[in-house]
């Protein structure tokens, strides 16, 4: 020890000497878009040599440390923005607000929104970043733009079945996505059965997903992040946007509070089926149905060092009818929607300091009532079951940039869970039953982590970190530490090597019944029972920027494992929980079960983000195995969503500045389905028992006998199906025009352009042949959409 | 109402779907399989192979497929004999191949047509459970003052430990009397006819994970009346198989089978471990206990508990 200590001292003393001989100055700052003055998320800051640079973080906040210079040429660039060039005179610490403008050829604002540093130069992988307005080119069904679902035309990403929003990352389950949206997760993305998910394009700002090589600031999933950011509000001048289509409407406003200073925008959309309809329904049975959602969010800025924000969002799904009955009503609901709120500080300590803090509240609901209420003989029904999942959470992450080799991210989370995973009320005054059976069951998940990106090399960046993270519920304790890394070779002519690996767990499930999106989907808690889920994933990937035309090439193969992912056990469905009979307080944990999944595979993107011809090309090769001990009997099985091939194509392109085109087109292998391959009379074991006339004074004999009288079917091996391929072509072509007021466009979009029948599920059913007479087994098919043209009205001002 | 509102959702998805014969994919090729169901007991003196085939579902159904030609045959190792025809299949008498506890057995079954079947079972090990049944009487007294007097079953086994043990219990209330048969016409009382109630017991299948070599107390859900008038006699008898693996997968697979087109629910497969074939062969040991809770018409508690291990 004595040996140690002067040798520490003497490596501080070194350092301390280098750091005062140096002279190292900070350019730190802020970009935003010139004319609304929106903040702008991973813009790339580099110097002239391209080998020293950094991003801007989530609220766009960038610093950087050099030596002093007397002239350093900072270029500030960003898709779809002018590139800026910047001289200073680095001879002290330089606090900069950069304003770039916008490179489209209309005049309105458009937040293109996407990370421009070179996929080479960056440490991580896995990630992909979509600009919202190219998600807004995407051809679309019933031209409803959808975050979501031009995801799924991303590598790695898959869609459950026909029309459903949800994702399967990497061969996770839907419910392994963390989904965010200004910090505040949302449990249910999904409008209309899932067929559409709840974001709504015009109040986003930028959407980036994270696959695989999880920095350690993400935690609580295991296959992916898919982060939101709300747009600010313009803080200059008021502006709006909205559209009119066949399903919804919209409308986005958004404009100065106080210029300069804070900035408010609002964004609702809503269904007009049910209106429409009900002029036309009979005066007996009435059905409807409708989803709305409302983004709004506020932000002042009270300085460089200072900023608050405050958003939030709120959606509804619901489905009603009612059944006249004799001298009364019978009626029924089912609805679901979230809640988000979230309240963020930025605090700015130093000029290498960046702080946010956040207070967030989400809540996600679904339920469904029953009333009777009859007059002869007087009799109110009314029964309600519910089921959701409300959070807590605080949140504090803190980026320091010491210099340009290393950028640190430190930071804590806390989230105060509240599980209803099933609730049942009933009120029966003819039957005089009092049913309130509600339970819930809190649980606290927190963690802490701490990630540095470190350039030790020009060629050679490392993202590592670690996480640890805790959860306790039902007086049960876990805690594990989760290492993260990823590594960046770069390689000449803008080639990398890149390799991840993640360890990740998961504290809250979803059970799910057959991948449909339902809302019926539960959320509950890691028990004592239900072990927390967990995975192991690796990467390796080769990325190729190219220059002209500016597009990249990216190849990568993953290897995940995970275990203790959630399942209904065999026969269990959610009817299962709600069913009253049955109903106690742990009724949902009998259901469960939990088994190990593995997928692997390569997944390959060529992106063009921006230019008159945009697009990419998407393809995965992947395999999903599934395998609990009480589910096939114990044997492997390939997941329902196990896709062997998934192509997507997108083409966007600008034909004038009035017309731009768009279309799509998706190949996936079908989704594994059990379908029945036989009958057969299976023998019963059946206890009887021999009775005598001495039975009255000994008891009856008990004894065994078999029984095979009722048929059942053959599936063989779960999942031992293929459905056929489903693929599909959308269409689209935009009409812009400038008017005195903004600009309007109008949208035809035809989806399923050539009417292909995928198939939505099979089932083994029978016909009678006409000429033979003779029974002949077949095998049906639900198809849902077939090609549906749609028209979309849009404005800007 | 609740089932309801979510299938008239379901339905209303459905509505705008499309449906037709699919004509994308192949339906599975038929293959023709024997279908055997047999379970090995050293409680029995004759065991039963059923034997049957399996029946397309696909394609022209316009026959229905047998197994012609089987024969049967039986091993425990070492020494093989073929089995005799019955009714449903084929039967062998433990005194020419004793079933043993703790033994295993093979069957093999050849056809017509170059179909063949195999599998092994091993039956459990014989045990001592020390089964009892105990009744707790409850008396609950209304707001008029009128009482009324139940009592509900507790039954209880000790769990034979290091080994891995799967239980299915089965249970019944017999009343012996004199009951009115509606079954005829006029209505006759019968003397000492048998009225019997099955047991609900809420898990009637378990395993011993997690209660290795504890007492385990298995207690059916329903709370019966005292009042049991017009009988001679009242026995419970609950019985208790000790199944082994493939026989509790079996059961617990068919238990759970369902066959609907219900999209929110999963097929389930049903367990078979006959190689080459499908269905099931497998072995168990039972042990009941018969107690006897009234003798004319009063109750008499534990008047007669005995433990009844390999019942004739």
């Amino acid at each position: 020890m004595k040996k140690i200590l002067p040798i520490v001292i003497g490596l501080l003393c070194l350092w301390q000497v280098r750091a005062q001989t140096s002279h190292r100055f900070t350019i730190s700052g802020y970009v935003r878009e010139a004319i609304s003055g929106e903040s702008l998320i991973g813009v790339n800051i580099f110097l002239s040599d391209r080998k020293t640079g950094t991003v801007t973080n989530n609220f766009g906040f960038f610093s950087l440390t050099l030596p002093a210079n007397d002239t350093v040429n900072l270029i500030v660039s960003y898709v779809g923005f002018n590139p800026k060039v910047i001289s200073i005179n680095l001879r002290k610490n330089v606090e900069l607000i950069v304003n770039l403008t916008s490179n489209t050829v209309l005049k309105e604002i458009t937040i293109t929104s996407t990370r421009n540093e070179k996929q080479s130069e960056s440490a991580n992988m896995s990630i992909i970043n979509i600009p919202v307005a190219q998600i807004k080119n995407v051809p679309s069904l019933m031209g409803e733009k959808d975050v979501m679902k031009v995801l799924q035309l991303m590598p790695g990403v898959q869609k459950g079945s026909e029309g459903s929003s949800g994702i399967y990352v990497r061969g996770g389950a839907p419910d392994q996505n963390l989904i965010i949206l200004d910090d505040a997760i949302v449990y249910n993305a999904s409008h209309l059965f899932g067929f559409f998910s709840i974001f709504n394009g015009d109040a986003l700002k930028s959407v980036e997903l994270t696959k695989g090589g999880f920095p350690a600031r993400y935690g609580g999933r295991l296959s992916s992040v898919l982060e939101m950011n709300m747009k600010e509000g313009n803080k200059e001048e008021w502006h709006g946007e909205g559209g009119i289509g066949l399903l919804s409407s919209r409308l986005t406003v958004e404009g100065p509070l106080k210029k300069n200073k804070s900035s408010i925008l609002i964004s609702g959309r809503r269904t007009y089926i049910d209106l429409f309809t009900r002029p036309f329904q009979s005066k007996g049975d009435r059905e409807g149905y409708y989803f709305y959602d409302l983004n709004a969010k506020i932000n002042y800025d009270f300085g460089r060092n200072n900023k608050l924000y405050l958003s939030g969002y709120f959606g509804r799904d619901a489905f009603w009818m009612d059944n006249p009955i004799s001298s009364g009503l019978q009626s029924g609901t089912i609805h679901w929607g979230n809640t988000t709120g979230t309240l963020r500080w930025n605090h700015l300590y130093n000029n290498k300091l960046f702080s946010n803090t956040s207070l967030i509240y989400s809540n996600y609901t679904f339920g469904i009532t029953a009333k009777t209420n009859q007059d002869f003989p007087i009799k109110n029904y009314y029964a309600e079951f519910y089921s959701g999942i409300r959070d807590f959470t605080i949140k504090h992450d803190m980026d320091f940039f010491p210099n340009p080799a290393h950028s640190i991210k430190v930071g804590f989370v806390g989230i105060m869970h509240r599980f209803n995973p099933h609730a049942f009320v009933e009120a029966d005054t003819f039957n005089n039953i009092n049913t309130h059976n509600v339970k819930y069951i809190n649980g606290i998940e927190s963690g802490i982590y701490a990630e540095d990106t470190w350039s030790p090399f020009d060629f050679l960046k490392i993202n590592g970190g670690l996480r640890f993270s805790y959860f306790i519920a039902s007086k049960k304790q876990y805690h594990f530490l989760e290492p993260r890394l990823s590594i960046s070779w770069l390689l000449k002519n803008h080639m990398a090597i890149k390799a991840s690996y993640s360890n990740m767990n998961q504290f809250v499930h979803m059970l799910s019944n057959t991948g449909m999106s339902m809302p019926t989907d539960l959320w509950v808690p890691t028990t004592e029972h239900i072990k927390p889920q967990q995975s192991q994933q690796v990467a390796l990937g080769f990325v190729k920027d190219i220059v002209k035309p500016e597009m990249s090439l990216s190849i990568e193969g993953y290897y995940k494992k995970m275990s203790n992912v959630v399942g209904y056990k065999e026969g269990a469905t959610f009817m299962n929980v709600v069913n009253s009979d049955q109903f106690s307080d742990n009724n949902w944990e009998f259901n469960i079960t939990q088994g190990h999944a593995l997928s692997y595979g390569t997944e390959i993107l060529l992106q063009k983000k921006e230019g008159r011809f945009n697009g990419w090309i998407g393809y995965t090769l992947s395999w999903t195995q599934l395998q609990f001990d009480s589910l096939n009997f114990g044997r492997k099985f390939y997941a329902h969503y196990d896709r062997r091939h998934d192509i997507s194509l997108v083409g966007i392109y600008k034909v004038s500045p009035r017309i731009s085109i768009s279309c799509n087109w998706v190949y996936g292998t079908g989704n594994a389905i059990t379908i029945p391959v036989s009958d057969y009379y299976p023998t019963r074991l059946v206890i009887s028992t021999q009775t005598s006339y001495y039975s009255n004074y000994k008891g009856p004999t008990p004894y065994m006998t078999l029984n095979n009288n009722i048929p059942i079917k053959e599936y063989g091996e779960k999942n031992n199906f293929r459905m056929s391929p489903y693929h599909r072509l959308d269409l689209s072509i935009q009409f812009h025009k400038a008017k005195p007021w903004g600009e309007r466009t109008w949208e035809i979009s035809v989806y399923n352009v050539y009417n292909h029948k995928n198939p939505y599920f099979y089932y083994a059913s029978g016909k009678e042949d006409k000429s033979t007479k003779k029974y002949i087994g077949i095998i049906e098919q639900i198809s849902l959409f077939p090609i549906l043209p749609s028209i979309t009205y849009s404005f800007k001002f | 109402m609740i089932k309801t509102i979510i299938y008239v959702i379901i339905i209303s998805v459905l509505e705008v779907a499309c449906e037709r014969e699919a004509d994308n994919v192949t339906p599975p090729e038929f293959k023709q399989k024997i279908v055997i169901g047999s379970f090995l007991s050293p409680n029995d003196s004759i065991t039963y192979v059923n034997i049957s085939s399996n029946q397309s579902i696909f394609g022209v159904i316009d026959k229905n497929w047998t197994i012609t030609g089987a024969k049967a045959f039986i091993s425990d190792g070492t020494n093989e004999i073929q089995m005799d025809t019955s009714k449903l299949g084929f039967k062998f008498n433990h005194r020419i191949m004793n079933i043993v506890a703790g033994k295993t057995y093979h069957i093999r079954v050849e056809a017509d047509n170059g179909l063949k079947a195999e599998a092994s079972c091993l039956i459990p090990a014989k045990q001592n459970f020390n089964l009892k049944i105990d009744t707790v009487t409850k008396v609950e007294i209304a707001p008029n003052g009128y009482s009324s007097s139940y009592f509900f079953i507790q039954f209880k086994f000790n769990d034979i430990p290091k080994i891995s043990n799967f239980y299915l219990v089965k249970g019944s209330i017999y009343q012996y009397g004199q009951f009115d048969d509606y079954s005829l016409y006029p209505v006759i009382s019968k003397h000492f006819a048998k009225m019997t109630s099955d047991l609900n017991f809420l898990n009637p299948m378990f395993n011993d994970q997690g209660q290795d070599g504890l007492q385990m107390q298995i207690d059916p859900e329903k709370l019966y009346s005292t009042e049991i008038s017009n009988v001679d006699s009242v026995f419970i008898v609950i019985s208790l198989l000790n199944a082994n693996k493939d026989y509790y997968s079996y059961q617990q697979s068919l238990n759970n089978y369902n066959d609907t087109n219900d999209p929110l629910t999963q097929e389930t497969p049903i367990f078979s471990n006959i190689v080459g074939g499908i269905g099931v062969f497998a072995g168990y040991t039972m042990d009941s206990v018969v107690m006897r809770i009234v003798k004319k018409s009063k109750i008499i508690k534990n008047l007669n508990l005995k433990q009844n291990s390999n019942f004739p």
